[in-house]
């Protein structure tokens, strides 16, 4: 299982609808929100600066 | 609250979902100073309260662009009445300036246009006009359509300027041949001339006057106060000479003095207004180019209205060789429009229903109804004029270096007027005629109306010759970032090429066929916005292939795409996307890079983790591209090509177009970075891209080139819009601004020039060598021939030929 590194949850990489490459890895989201959000800004999730919030990008996978 | 603490309200663009608002009201907290911040994301608000001693609003804003967010600013033109000198109008700006909300306010005297960016939770439309009224000047009502209510206005002027004139040289030119043949013996002869020359000292010199009285009441003085202070010294003089001759025994009148320096100036003033006129002419092109009526139809009926009258949603119907009046959606016909005045493009475009319809474009062949989508200000030619307008109100940083003498100027002068006068009395013991005759001279000869003229006019004439070429610059700034421009950096996809690519080889490996590869690629890319893309589907289309849509579609920004349909996992992209799924391309490793060696983009494709083959797509040079890149190279500026193409492709288009400086592999979020990075080696940077997908690149460099559209969208991002899609424009574009600016700096010589040999001139520094006083009445000609000649070498700008 993977982490969803916007959102903290829990993301299966085989069934996962959205994800993307950043240098040279792949990373999966649950959310399209999630994922644009990881695109803008790579480095600042990728540094462990997770927010503490719960996922809010409404939709139904959580 | 305690009175360090502000409480503010901001709007804000580009929230997507409440996770945006969050991240907003994080980045927010974090700063230092800022109390509590709350944003609301069905509002699209932010209300932010902070300490003001710590923080301060922009740092406030800064934060919320950089999380990568909008705050929005409020901007209005308006027209402004009542101004009689420069003075007034930076009187009106700092006032505007001063007050809470209001970003930024410009005023140009030459075109007499405010230019406001304000928030609009701070300061209302109707603060800000209550400030300018409190001043003692005029709103006019904005017009409800681009109507020509600047010419109208100006052709008033223009007029009374003539009355003016004519009835002060009716009255000048008697008292002239009085004072050289005096029919009458002395006294009467005097009170004679009084007669003549009072009701051009107080009527026809009434707006100095006036003039005068404003700048008193706001605390400045102006060029009406020298003018004022100078013909009343003369009159009062005379008038004392004539009724009261034993104080000034055997003494001359000055009354022809008075009136000839009215005369003077008052032609230079109407020179200066039918130049002003002229210049506004480019603008008036563009406007002449809406349509006047538009036949729409209501209820069933058809009926024909002014365009003014045309709602969104009406049903227009055009008829062969008549104007698209409004923007809109075509419903019904068929037929072929010049879109020269947009496009560039003289090949008239196909039109059908579902497409697009622009104002002001020539409607060729059939009959075509369409639904008005924009109208009035909201069209495209509408938002063009604004654009220019908003262009010509600007000002070139330069210019304020100007203001800020000619607010010290009339004062100075004044003191200078009264200690060499002073001077002349009592120290070098003159006549008394003599200290007056100085002490006006020096009033009407120094001209602070040069010096604010001086870029303005420039602008005008630059801008609009600009615009008459389908070149838009936005503003002054743009000008001068022109004259320093030292690197200038071009997208490859779009601007140095066409834009459509086009598939020219598919290649398979061994399991695979030529068609089921393509077809793969196509369902890969078949809702993809990237050109790359849209020619992989055109080559499947052209070949009958069945396109699906994908289940599952991912894309990975500078690797590919990834997708999933009928269970099979396609991977389309580079050579590093095979890499992060540890597929090895083996031997299509070669075949890619002498595919690249020509310029063209190869894509791999992979089945379940399978080689399938690779796509080559071309997409062909502009054809002036390369011209364009050498006539840059010529003039000493850097040329760069920035793409998120590989390496080897973007070299060899790179050698197409002789560009010896390759930024290559960048993804669209760096390319911003990348003009940064150029800016920070002290380089003043322009980036040449369309205006929709380069926007922030286009916004970080020093001058953002938007090439071939009047989109709304390139107009918005662009500092210079280019109308047409041939990349000689940007040659032209700079050659334009740098002349431009060149005129501004020669027109400043002037302007100071004359003040600083004249005023000497004048005081009587030369007295001493000439043996002669500068008569008042040189000084008043001197003085209007000085802002004539500002005007004038702007006008000389019109001139210019693009060297290409």
């Amino acid at each position: 299982m993977a982490k969803d590194l916007v959102c903290n949850m829990e993301v299966d990489e085989k069934t996962a609808k959205y994800k993307t490459i950043y240098q040279g890895k792949y990373y999966y989201f649950c959310a399209p929100g999630c994922k644009k959000s990881f695109e803008t800004n790579p480095q600042k999730y990728i540094s462990g600066n997770l927010s503490s919030q719960s996922c809010t990008c409404g939709h139904d996978q959580c | 609250m305690s009175p360090e603490n502000k409480k503010i309200t901001l709007n804000i663009g580009g929230m997507s979902c409440i996770n945006c608002s969050l991240t907003i009201e994080k980045a927010l907290s974090k700063l230092n100073g800022v109390i509590h911040a709350t944003v609301n994301f069905a509002a699209e608000k932010a209300i932010i309260e902070y300490n003001s001693d710590i923080v301060d609003q922009k740092a406030i804003e800064n934060t919320i662009t950089e999380a990568g967010y909008r705050v929005i600013h409020e901007k209005i033109m308006l027209q402004i009445g009542g101004m009689s000198c420069v003075n007034c109008a930076q009187t009106i700006e700092k006032a505007l300036n001063s007050k809470e909300g209001v970003y930024y306010a410009t005023v140009n005297f030459a075109t007499e246009k405010v230019s406001v960016e304000y928030n609009a939770e701070q300061v209302s439309l109707a603060g800000i006009k209550k400030i300018i009224q409190d001043l003692g000047y005029q709103v006019i009502e904005p017009e409800k359509t681009v109507e020509d209510a600047e010419g109208k206005e100006r052709q008033r002027h223009v007029q009374r300027l003539k009355i003016l004139l004519a009835a002060s040289v009716a009255l000048t030119i008697p008292i002239i041949l009085l004072m050289l043949f005096p029919v009458l013996p002395m006294q009467q002869n005097n009170i004679l001339l009084f007669i003549l020359a009072t009701p051009v000292q107080f009527i026809v010199g009434w707006t100095f006057y006036v003039g005068a009285y404003k700048g008193l009441r706001n605390k400045t003085a102006n060029m009406d106060t020298l003018i004022a202070m100078g013909t009343s010294t003369a009159w009062l003089y005379s008038t004392a000479v004539t009724f009261a001759p034993s104080i000034f025994p055997g003494a001359d009148v000055f009354f022809d003095t008075a009136t000839m320096i009215m005369s003077f100036i008052l032609l230079g003033k109407l020179l200066d207004a039918i130049a002003k006129g002229r210049t506004s002419e480019a603008i008036r092109k563009i406007m002449g180019l809406q349509a006047k009526t538009a036949r729409v139809i209501r209820r069933g009926e058809e009926q024909e209205i002014p365009i003014e009258d045309v709602l969104v949603g009406d049903i227009v119907v055009v008829r062969p060789g008549e104007k698209i009046p409004v923007d809109g959606i075509v419903t019904e016909g068929y037929s072929a429009i010049d879109e020269k005045v947009i496009t560039g493009e003289s090949i008239p475009v196909e039109k059908k229903s579902g497409d697009i319809v622009v104002g002001a474009t020539m409607n060729k062949t059939g009959v075509l109804k369409f639904k008005a989508t924009k109208v009035g200000k909201d069209t495209v030619l509408a938002q063009i004029i604004s654009m220019v307008e908003d262009a010509l109100s600007s000002k070139a940083p330069i210019q304020r270096l100007a203001d800020i003498a000619s607010g010290y100027f009339v004062p100075t002068i004044i003191i200078t007027a009264t200690l060499s006068a002073f001077a002349w009395y009592f120290i070098f013991g003159e006549t008394f005629i003599f200290a007056l005759t100085v002490f006006i001279a020096v009033l009407i000869v120094a001209c602070p109306c040069a010096l604010g003229l001086a870029t303005p006019t420039a602008i005008m004439v630059g801008v609009g010759k600009g615009a008459e070429n389908g070149i838009l610059i936005k503003n002054g700034e743009t000008l001068e970032a022109a004259y320093k421009l030292q690197t200038i950096v071009f997208d490859k996809t779009g601007t140095l090429t066409k834009g459509e690519p086009e598939v020219t080889d598919v290649i398979p490996t061994e399991t695979f066929k030529e068609d089921q590869l393509l077809l793969l690629a196509a369902i890969a890319e078949k809702n993809s916005e990237h050109p790359l893309g849209e020619a992989i589907v055109k080559k499947a289309k052209e070949k009958g292939l069945r396109n699906d849509e994908p289940d599952v579609f991912n894309a990975l920004p500078g690797y590919g795409v990834e997708v999933e349909h009928k269970e099979v996992r396609i991977l389309l992209g580079n050579r590093k996307l095979m890499e992060a799924n540890s597929l090895d391309i083996g031997a299509f490793d070669v075949k890619m890079r002498g595919l690249e060696e020509e310029g063209k983009t190869a894509m791999l494709l992979a089945v379940d983790n399978q080689l399938a083959g690779l796509i080559a797509v071309a997409d062909t040079l502009k054809e002036h591209s390369a011209e364009a890149v050498r006539t840059l190279q010529q003039m000493g500026l850097e040329v760069v090509m920035i793409t998120g193409d590989n390496q080897r492709t973007a070299n060899a288009i790179a050698r197409q177009v002789s560009v010896n400086c390759v930024l290559s592999e960048v993804l669209p979020s760096e390319k911003a970075t990348e003009i940064k990075r150029l800016q920070s080696e002290g380089k003043v940077v322009a980036m040449v891209g369309d205006g929709i997908n380069d926007a922030p690149a286009l916004a970080q460099a020093n001058i953002g080139i938007a090439v071939g559209s009047g989109t709304d969208v390139a107009i918005e991002t662009g500092d210079i819009v280019l109308i047409k899609n041939d990349l000689r424009d940007v040659v032209v574009a700079i050659q334009l601004s740098r002349a431009t600016m060149k005129k501004i700096r020669q027109n400043l010589f002037w302007a100071f020039f004359y003040n600083i040999v004249l005023v000497p001139l004048a005081a009587g520094a030369f007295y001493p060598i000439l043996h002669v006083l500068f008569d008042p009445v040189y000084a008043a000609a001197a003085m209007a021939s000085s802002s004539v000649t500002v005007v004038t070498n702007a006008s000389f700008l019109r001139r210019f030929k693009p060297k290409i």
